[in-house]
């Protein structure tokens, strides 16, 4: 009998009380007996199949059949119960003396009741769980291509968001659990294996076979003071008996989903600028000849440059995965290899990563298990940069002017330059990807061994050390260039000296774990389970930035070459190696218990000793507690009849947010130009503050509640559960104002949004936030004949609001805005802040009046704004003291304060980036060999703010492109001068068409204009496979697929994508504070592969 | 019988249990972490050159340009001179530029209505004193983790500690001057000394002269500092500052006996009197052109002459070349450094602010500090002085290295200040922005020094001294020649001395102060201000709203009232 031996234990001990109980039998008995099996008529052995409310039972055989002698007369409740199956329970009747038959046929459960999740330090039953931690297992993740772990987390869990920033290879997505506990970002807390602190990036999803991500306090704070974020858990494949070798590659091709982004073309371009030159009496600047305008300077018609389509290819990606495992009863050993290379959409980016892992795990004897991990993993990444509109080609590409061709037209084969005749101030986006090379290597080991040892039955005793090490290497090289024609310096830009720069980043850590886990029984109903122990981890960061521009221009940089280019401790050092090394040690308990299974307990206490802040803030302690009842074990409830499952758990706990930058305690002295002084007219070196520190700086401390309920129906086909959260932030980092006598800060009169690098206000615990939400995930899985299916679905609210930060935060300032993102008091975080418009102002709007020259005004609620005027010589004017330019044709702010002034305060929120809710929902078919699996993903609610539109709205913006929108945009007027005693002239009629949308040339800022909703609608990915049994040439299993990512973009967004999101300020840095800011954003690619599945 | 295993087991079970045992034994020393690569405190107190920079850096502060370009010396202009009798605001025609210098002119405005040119004025002040702070507790340090200091690291550190101690002071000083009893900062402070209270005037001045007597002792004389030290603090400019603010705590117990605000002033004019004239007696300072040298004789190293032969040496003292003369006791340094950032550079925007407003050239100044139609008639007429200071129509300005027609029809009073107009310095053809103002601005100048001593003698009743010391003014203003305009005084009177500072101190910030501390607010009670204020065209001037018992100080910003929580408290008449 396939029985373990505990069991067997069970069922022996189950036998003797029967034997001791039939020495109590009435006189009028009979006998069951029948068989067990599964819905395919295979038997099951070793059933559990007893008589409820009584201690009689027995066990199916090997061919699942069992006798049940001398069983009471009358109607019994007999029930079958074995693990993985679903019990099931039949009224059998029994008469004296005769023989009942009950077949049972068990029902496999889908849900895997016993089924075990990693907690941190250990491990509990799923059912048990009283925290608010999803999971997420191997098998949903490989429906998905390997695109990164990151990537691959985007909509599959309920309470997690995955915000992509950007489509470039190598650009991480930022993970936020349950949306935001503060306003200094802050990335959940990675654990690999046990060993925390690791990064998604250096795994390969091949490698997981199982994610939990502990998203409430009750769960987190066994990690304390990193745990406010959120933690992540993953836990690597390993060994199973027998060998096993796995195969999986696939290649295929992506491009940009959307190109044409309705900016003029070269004809349209020049239509709306001669028109608008007509109509204010210059002349026109592009001939016109048939019908078609020509370039001014050849007299050719004009080409054509589609810039938005010119920067972007169709690009190849593949990626092989090689494992090899196996085991037998003393050893198991896991070894994986992955290549992947993808070509980004955008020319000139690419990513290449190689990953291997290997892990073993031995056991020494019955009592102690040795086993080590090791994970190795290079990544090389070719970039553009982005997040700039000036020098990302992305930002650029909408902006160039559409009949500047590619190529200088002198035939020196230089890249065009910009048009001298319009000045524009915008750089050609091929040449910017030609002469950006820009290079990363980062490479990373990380490993770690560990020893159990089961010390008495139920205690275990595990000691683990992890270590990690990653170096990252940016290299950036700018070859000397010439763009533009040869012969017309004042049309071209020539950068004289080819520019190097190597900067480097290290992190250097090591984790020291030991804990007990003791799991035991007190009398027949009290389960305890006992977790403690102690951790202390040691990281060091260091950076080097070095630079040297070179005169040889004879140095051709060879991309591949690149890591020998020039060694770079030959450069200067620009600044001193930084390395900021922190320490911690904190020991931490767990209690769990539980009674009869059915009422639920955790407790957990977690002190964090820490080096990141000064002597008196070094410790935090951290608790958590959180209850459940199975209300579905109850017999009133089971009953009842409706739940295979149900639970409700709350929670309650406080954690720390230690995602922070170390020794902000400290005051910091710099030597900036501003400190410099002329003794004699000769400029000395200076130096002052730049920060203040404050030594009682201390963690920020997060304190969540929650209250979930899990259900299962019909059969556990449908599962449902759902978790309400509130977590606040009471001890939030900001600097805050001081007195102005302190010294520290100067909060600038003239300038209401300060200088940041003037601000040397120490960091204070001073803000706080909260965090509201819910979420939840149903699946709902079946069989009609051959026929299998899963729906799912998940959904998630999360609303991060500002109680009190004192002064606001402000992100987003581009090309003609500023500070459009703000987060102030009882606002979310980033929200878009501008001039909200009632239509646009008219002729009739306005009226004139004569001071010491003719100004025209418009009345507005309160007062009389000056707009416009003409000056001594009748030429037009236009008045911007204390005043918003104003105009027939332009938007008519609205004066939101009532002072009669159209001024910054105005300015309300127009927009806000974060979404009402972000949700998942997919299916998987499998019908005789074929599956089918849909993966959708979206965002609802959040707002982006188009940058990119604010320059492209006004044709007087400089000689950027325009969009093509504004053919139908109002012209203005010209006027003479007037006199004193008579109204000046209009000489042109302003065209005022109805449908036009603006002025052509107003001068254009922060407006509701240019927030557009950014909801949108994803198949993320779509996966039609068909699988081979070759059982005869040992292959178990061989699948071919064909895939698609990104097949499907439903939005109403202009841009190039929707998945706008956080600022990213390189590597894994993002500025949280400006978000849906776009700056011509580098979107998700459209990819088609072809792949198989092989497994021997 | 047990087997080996079991035993070894047995073994491990103890191990395993003491292994974690010994990792709690984990002390807060293993928290002990450092920093490096970055620069701490403790870095530049380290060195003798790190604290040497940090000297650099609090008087790099001095000549700090906030966002809204009220450079310190322009908003001391503002508070000494626009606020007085002698200027009118000017600015863009139409009187609507820069509304709180308008404000500034049309009396002392309240809270609300200073509040960007004040605001910046208290918070860049006490950031210079957080600098000087910081700076000197750098020096304690040093000196106490070093047992043996060489002889002229010592010397030097001593030097530092005299600048520190010098500068705290004078900005102290300059805060009393303009909102009376203000914080006193003499330390870094912690978050728990936030609750900062305001000390009383006579508190101020104490702390300030107390201080001084420090750096006098501990700063080199003008003469001793090698080159390359020029705009440094020295024990010449410490006395002349310890002189007038005993004058000025003088005056204030003199003029303003019973006012609250004064409680504790005393009389010092002996004292007064004796640094002033320690500072005349020291023989590092001379008034130009008091021998009878013209502009040409300090000029004509450069050789070529731009004024006429027959310019005064007086005017030398405010052109560019004419700075950290020998008639300069303590001025804030400023260059063109061509760099076009306005919050970085180490430039002034004086030039650009004080510089006439002209059509005919467009890049010229801003147009503000114009002299009023009082001061041009206060001068007697033919003083040398009036060309110097004051600017009108069909004068003579050397701009973009040529001499052009001065138009002075923007301006409110058809006149404009020439002390801070740079030439003959290229400024105009070279400036790569408008921060890029060459002019150092000259807070203690000698001739202010000779008049404190000539005011403090008269008080004392010493009238042939102060008689002697103003004539002395009066000799230099006719160049040196024995006869002419101004004639030599023969006896004096108290309004002699006041119109002396009026007539040489013109312009350069003093005035308001001066009226003030002598109680003579006439001047400015009802004067009439410019015909366009606000942007409006009054129908009739407008007189100067200034109100006896409350003017004589400005509120405290409003801002810091709000951040104090309550702890600072508006004199009468601004709460």
């Amino acid at each position: 009998m396939n029985v373990p031996r505990k069991k067997q234990f069970k069922y022996l001990l189950l036998l003797g009380t029967m034997l001791f109980s039939t020495a109590a039998l009435f006189a009028q008995q009979g006998t069951i007996k029948g068989t067990v099996t599964d819905v395919n008529g295979d038997p099951i052995i070793g059933a559990n199949v007893f008589i409820e409310g009584t201690t009689q039972g027995t066990v199916s055989d090997v061919n699942g059949a069992y006798t049940l002698p001398n069983i009471p007369a009358g109607t019994i409740s007999l029930s079958v119960s074995f693990v993985g199956y679903l019990k099931e329970t039949q009224s059998v009747p029994v008469t004296d003396g005769s023989i009942s038959e009950s077949n049972f046929v068990l029902i496999e459960d889908l849900q895997q009741l016993s089924e075990v999740v990693v907690i941190g330090y250990g491990t509990q039953k799923k059912s048990d769980l009283t925290g608010a931690i999803t999971s997420v297992d191997a098998e949903d993740l490989q429906r998905l291509p390997n695109t990164g772990m990151t990537t691959l987390l985007q909509g599959m869990a309920a309470g997690v968001q995955v915000l992509q920033s950007s489509g470039q290879p190598g650009t991480n997505p930022v993970i936020r659990i349950r949306g935001l506990a503060t306003v200094n970002g802050g990335s959940p807390l990675i654990v690999i294996d046990g060993i925390s602190g690791g990064s998604l990036n250096d795994l390969n999803p091949a490698d997981i076979e199982s994610i939990e991500i502990l998203k409430d306090a009750a769960s987190q704070s066994i990690y304390g003071a990193a745990g406010g974020n959120g933690v992540i858990l993953i836990t690597t494949k390993k060994g199973q008996k027998g060998i096993r070798v796995q195969l999986d590659v696939f290649a295929g091709i992506q491009g940009p989903w959307k190109t044409n982004l309705g900016i003029a073309d070269a004809q349209e371009y020049a239509a709306i600028y001669n028109k608008y030159q007509e109509t204010r009496g210059s002349d026109i600047y592009f001939p016109n000849e048939g019908g078609v305008f020509l370039n001014p300077e050849t007299n050719e018609p004009l080409t054509n440059t589609e810039w938005t389509n010119e920067i972007f290819r169709t690009a190849f990606v593949q990626n092989y995965n090689v494992s090899l495992s196996g085991g037998n009863k003393i050893s198991t050993f896991f070894l994986g290899f992955n290549y992947n290379d993808e070509d980004g959409i955008v020319k000139k980016t690419n990513g290449k990563q190689y990953i291997v892992r290997l892990n073993s795990e031995n056991k020494i004897g019955k009592r102690v298990t040795l086993g080590e991990n090791l994970n190795l993993s290079q990544n090389r990444l070719q970039q553009q940069s982005e997040f700039n509109e000036y020098s990302s080609p992305l930002g650029t590409s909408i902006q160039m002017l559409p009949f500047i061709p590619i190529k200088a037209t002198d035939g020196s084969g230089n890249f065009a330059y910009r048009d001298a005749g319009l000045s524009s101030n915008v750089t050609n986006p091929l040449a910017q990807i030609e002469y950006n090379n820009n290079f990363s290597k980062s490479r990373s080991i990380i490993g770690d061994v560990y020893g159990r040892v089961e010390i008495i039955k139920g205690l275990t005793f595990e000691s683990r050390f992890g270590m990690g090490y990653n170096p990252t290497e940016y290299r950036q090289f700018v070859p000397s260039y010439i763009i533009g024609n040869l012969d017309n310096p004042s049309a071209s830009q020539s950068v004289p000296n080819n520019q190097y720069t190597y900067n480097i980043t290290m992190t250097n850590r090591w984790q020291w774990q030991n804990f007990f886990n003791y799991n035991f029984l007190l009398g027949n109903y009290h389960n305890f389970t006992l977790t403690g122990g102690m951790e202390s981890t040691s990281s060091e960061y260091e950076v080097t930035n070095r630079t040297q521009a070179f005169e040889d221009d004879s140095l051709i940089f060879d991309p591949e070459e690149w890591e020998d280019f020039a060694d770079a401790d030959e450069l200067d050092l620009l600044q001193p190696t930084v390395i900021r090394p922190t320490r911690s040690y904190a020991y931490f308990v767990r209690l769990n218990y539980d009674f009869r299974g059915i009422l639920l307990f955790q407790g957990n206490f977690r002190r964090d000793y820490s080096s990141m802040f000064g002597q008196n803030q070094r410790v935090g302690n951290f608790p958590s507690f959180s209850v459940g009842i199975k209300f579905s074990e109850i017999a009133a409830v089971k009953n009842l009849g409706i739940f295979d499952f149900g639970k409700i758990r709350v929670g309650y706990g406080e954690t720390g947010n230690s995602d922070i930058v170390p020794f902000q305690y400290l005051s910091t002295i710099g030597s900036l130009s501003m400190h410099d002084y002329p003794f004699s007219d000769v400029l000395i070196n200076g130096a002052a503050l730049v920060t203040a520190g404050n030594a009682d700086l201390k963690w920020e401390s997060v304190v969540t509640k929650n209250i979930g309920a899990d259900f299962r129906f019909l059969k556990n086909r449908l599962s449902f559960s759902v978790d309400l959260f509130q977590r606040e932030n009471k001890d939030m980092l900001l600097r805050k104002s001081v007195p102005l006598t302190v010294g520290y800060v100067v909060t600038d009169a003239g300038n209401e949004l300060g200088d940041a690098s003037r601000d040397t206000r120490p960091l204070v615990n001073y803000g706080t936030l909260n965090n509201k939400g819910f979420e939840f995930t149903a699946t709902f899985k079946n069989k009609v004949g051959i026929f299998d299916y899963e729906v799912y679905a998940n959904f998630t609210r999360a609303k991060t609001t500002i109680d009190d930060i004192g002064d606001p935060l402000y992100a987003g300032s581009g090309r003609g805005t500023a500070n459009v993102n703000r987060t102030v008091n009882e606002g979310p975080i980033a929200a878009f802040y501008g001039y909200e418009i009632d239509g646009i102002y008219h002729e009739e709007d306005f009226t004139w009046y004569y001071t010491n020259r003719w100004r025209r005004v418009v009345e507005v609620e309160g007062g009389a704004i000056e707009v416009e005027g003409t000056d001594e010589n009748g030429n037009p004017v236009v008045l911007t003291t204390n005043t918003m330019a104003a105009a027939p044709g332009t938007f008519r702010y609205v004066d939101t304060n009532g002072d009669g002034e159209i001024t910054t305060d105005d300015m309300v929120q127009i927009g806000d980036p974060n979404p009402d809710f972000t949700y998942g929902f997919g299916a998987n078919f499998a019908a005789w060999n074929f599956d089918l699996s849909l993966f959708f993903q979206g965002s609802y609610g959040n707002d982006i703010f188009n940058l990119m539109k604010v320059n492209t709205y006004n044709i007087d913006n400089g000689g950027l492109n325009i969009s093509g929108e504004l053919s139908d945009a109002f012209i203005p007027a010209t006027y003479d001068a007037g006199t004193a005693s008579s109204l000046p002239q209009q000489l042109t009629p302003a065209e005022n068409t109805t449908t036009g949308i603006k002025r052509m040339d107003a001068v254009l800022t922060s407006s509701e204009f240019f927030v557009e909703d950014g909801s949108y609608l994803r198949l993320k990915n779509a996966q039609l496979g068909y699988t081979l049994t070759l059982e005869k040439v040992k292959i178990k299993k061989l699948r071919f697929y064909l895939g698609a990512t990104n097949l499907l973009t439903f939005t109403k967004y202009s841009g190039f994508d929707p998945e706008v999101n956080e600022r990213i300020l390189g590597g894994t840095q993002t500025n949280i504070l400006e978000k849906g800011f776009d700056r011509g954003t580098y979107p998700q690619a459209r990819m088609f592969i072809f792949g198989l599945n092989c497994t021997f | 019988m047990k087997t080996l295993y079991e035993k070894i087991i047995k073994k491990w079970r103890i191990l395993f249990l003491a292994t974690p045992l010994l990792t709690l034994s984990c002390s807060e020393k293993f928290l002990e972490t450092e920093l490096t690569g970055l620069a701490t405190e403790e870095f530049y107190y380290s060195t003798v050159s790190g604290i040497s920079e940090l000297v650099t850096g609090t008087y790099a502060s001095l000549n700090t340009c906030p966002a809204n370009l009220h450079t310190l010396d322009v908003m001391y202009v503002a508070f000494g001179s626009i606020a007085s009798d002698e200027a009118e605001a000017g600015g863009e025609i139409g009187g609507n530029d820069k509304v709180d210098f308008q404000n500034w002119d049309k009396g002392i405005p309240t809270a609300t209505e200073q509040e960007a040119i004040s605001q910046n004025n208290w918070a860049y002040s006490y950031k210079t004193i957080q600098r000087a702070n910081q700076t000197l507790a750098g020096i304690a340090k040093y000196r106490e983790d070093n047992a043996s200091i060489p002889s002229d690291s010592a010397a030097l550190l001593n030097q530092f500690e005299g600048e520190m101690e010098f500068i705290r002071a004078f900005v102290h000083f300059k805060l009393t001057q303009i909102y009376g009893g203000v914080p006193i900062i003499d330390h870094l402070l912690s978050s728990s000394e936030y609750g900062i209270t305001r000390k009383t005037v006579a508190e101020c001045l104490h702390f300030v002269q107390e201080r001084l007597e420090i750096a006098i002792d501990l700063l080199p004389t003008k003469g001793a500092y090698g080159p390359g030290n020029a705009g440094r603090a020295t024990s010449g400019a410490a006395e002349a500052l310890l002189a007038k603010a005993s004058l000025y705590e003088s005056s204030y117990a003199e003029n303003y006996a019973g006012d609250e605000r004064f409680a504790g002033c005393e009389q010092k004019y002996a004292e007064a009197l004796t640094h002033a004239q320690n500072v005349i007696n020291s023989g590092e300072y001379t008034l130009l052109g008091i021998n009878g040298e013209t502009f040409d004789t300090y000029w004509n190293q450069n050789g070529s002459t731009i004024y006429p032969e027959s310019t005064p040496g007086y005017r030398y003292i405010f052109t560019v070349d004419g700075e950290n003369s020998d008639e300069d006791v303590f001025s804030v340094q400023s260059i063109n450094d061509g760099l076009p950032v306005y919050m970085i550079s180490r430039g002034t925007y004086l030039t650009i602010y004080m510089t006439v407003r002209n059509t005919s050239v467009s890049t010229l100044g801003w147009g503000f500090n114009c002299p009023t139609e009082d001061m041009l008639n206060d001068y007697e007429p033919g003083d040398p002085r009036i060309i110097v200071t004051i600017g009108r129509d069909g004068d003579p300005v050397y701009i973009n290295d040529e001499w052009l027609t001065m138009s002075c029809v923007q301006s409110p009073t058809n006149m404009i200040g020439r002390k801070f107009e740079a030439s003959p310095e290229q400024y105009w053809g070279t400036r790569g922005h408008d921060s890029n103002g060459p002019n150092n601005f000259t807070y203690i100048r000698y001739a202010d020094v000779v008049l404190f001593a000539a005011e403090a003698a008269f008080k004392t009743g010493d009238q042939t001294t102060a008689l002697e010391y103003v004539n002395m003014i009066r000799k230099r203003a006719r160049d040196g020649a024995t006869t002419g305009v101004p004639e030599d005084l023969s006896s004096i009177s108290f309004d002699d001395i006041i119109n002396e500072r009026h007539y040489e101190l013109a312009l350069e910030g003093h005035r308001f102060f001066d009226l003030v501390r002598w109680a003579r607010t006439e001047f400015i009670v009802g004067q009439p201000l410019q015909k366009w204020l606000n942007g409006v065209e009054r129908p009739s001037p407008v007189s100067n709203a200034f109100t006896v018992g409350v003017n004589e100080f400005s509120p405290i910003p409003q801002v810091e009232i709000i951040n104090s929580n309550g702890s600072l408290i508006q004199y009468p008449g601004y709460e």
